[in-house]
């Protein structure tokens, strides 16, 4: 043991531990490096981070680069089963599959054919129940407000 | 260091609580380290650490001990140390770790609250984001508008 507690003292400060007997609340805190945080995550997180609150929002900018799709996963019938992206920030490939899941897991399980991407946009095509095309933004944050 | 006697400062916490370190313990704090050299002597010794209670200092300096330490373990070692150090701690002392390392400039133990945080957030939406760290939704309903477009991922 290297320090010691010597000499214990109730300060002229009151107890922390007596004041707040709630959570802390995370977004009254400047003190708190927010901005550390937000550096860790992927674009899609990021983008959860953001939308938390005020302060957290205000921490943290926008990204400005563009994920584009590295690769995708096909069924036997050449179905997409999945679509990852390539996060320029993160440096870190992103399954959709499970980063986006409330979109993209009914997206996936049905006979979805995906056409092209470009600049942030991927164009999938869906034979049923109706013809039509699907297209998934993943741009739209990265561009200037 | 064998015959050579420690040289000790002492933390003051927010609650006036006072550890005595070695000085090279407390050096990890850059905060510190440049307030001991501002002083230029040894008697300064008394360093006051605002807002930083002594539960939340006494947690720090067990991460500062171990690292002043670092040179004598393997880089796993450290590694495996610092996986288990912030593990333990609660959502609230990892807020407090947070705020302390921010305001004493110890990098190493803000990198390690900071990933530990984002691991956290990582798959969640925004409402369980809040939910999990008790935090309200204070945006404005233009704010609202612009977040709903920016979560907004399909067009059919």
């Amino acid at each position: 043991m290297i320090y010691s507690v010597v000499k214990k003292q109730k300060g002229d400060l009151p107890d922390q531990k007596e004041t707040q007997c709630e959570l802390e609340d995370w977004s009254s805190s400047l003190q708190v490096p927010f901005d550390r945080i937000a550096k860790q995550l992927n674009a899609i997180d990021h983008i959860s981070f953001r939308s938390v609150c005020k302060t957290w929002r205000s921490s943290s900018a926008k990204r400005a680069k563009i994920p584009f799709v590295v690769s995708s996963k096909l069924s036997d019938a050449n179905y997409i089963r999945d679509i990852s992206i390539l996060d320029l920030f993160t440096k870190e490939i992103i399954p959709l599959r499970t980063a986006v899941s409330t979109i993209t897991s009914d997206l996936f399980s049905r006979d979805c054919v995906y056409l092209g991407g470009s600049f942030g946009w991927i164009a999938l095509a869906v034979e049923k129940p109706k013809e039509r095309i699907i297209l998934l933004n993943l741009a739209i944050h990265s561009r200037p407000s | 260091m064998v015959g050579v006697k420690k040289k000790m400062v002492t933390l003051v916490s927010s609650d006036g609580v006072e550890f005595v370190v070695e000085k090279r313990v407390a050096e990890q704090s850059l905060f510190i380290k440049n307030a001991l050299n501002e002083g230029g002597v040894e008697e300064k010794v008394m360093i006051p650490i605002p807002k930083v209670t002594s539960d939340t200092l006494s947690s720090v300096l067990e991460y500062c001990e171990k690292h002043a330490s670092a040179t004598e373990f393997q880089e796993n070692e450290i590694e495996e140390w610092d996986k288990e150090y912030i593990e333990k701690a609660d959502l609230d002392l990892l807020y407090y770790l947070l705020q302390a390392s921010y305001s004493m400039s110890i990098m190493g133990l803000m990198e390690l609250g900071a990933k530990k945080v984002a691991s956290l957030i990582r798959g969640k939406s925004p409402q369980e984001i809040r939910e999990l760290f008790n935090i309200k939704n204070d945006f404005t309903p233009e704010q609202e508008e612009e977040i709903r477009r920016e979560m907004q991922w399909n067009y059919e």
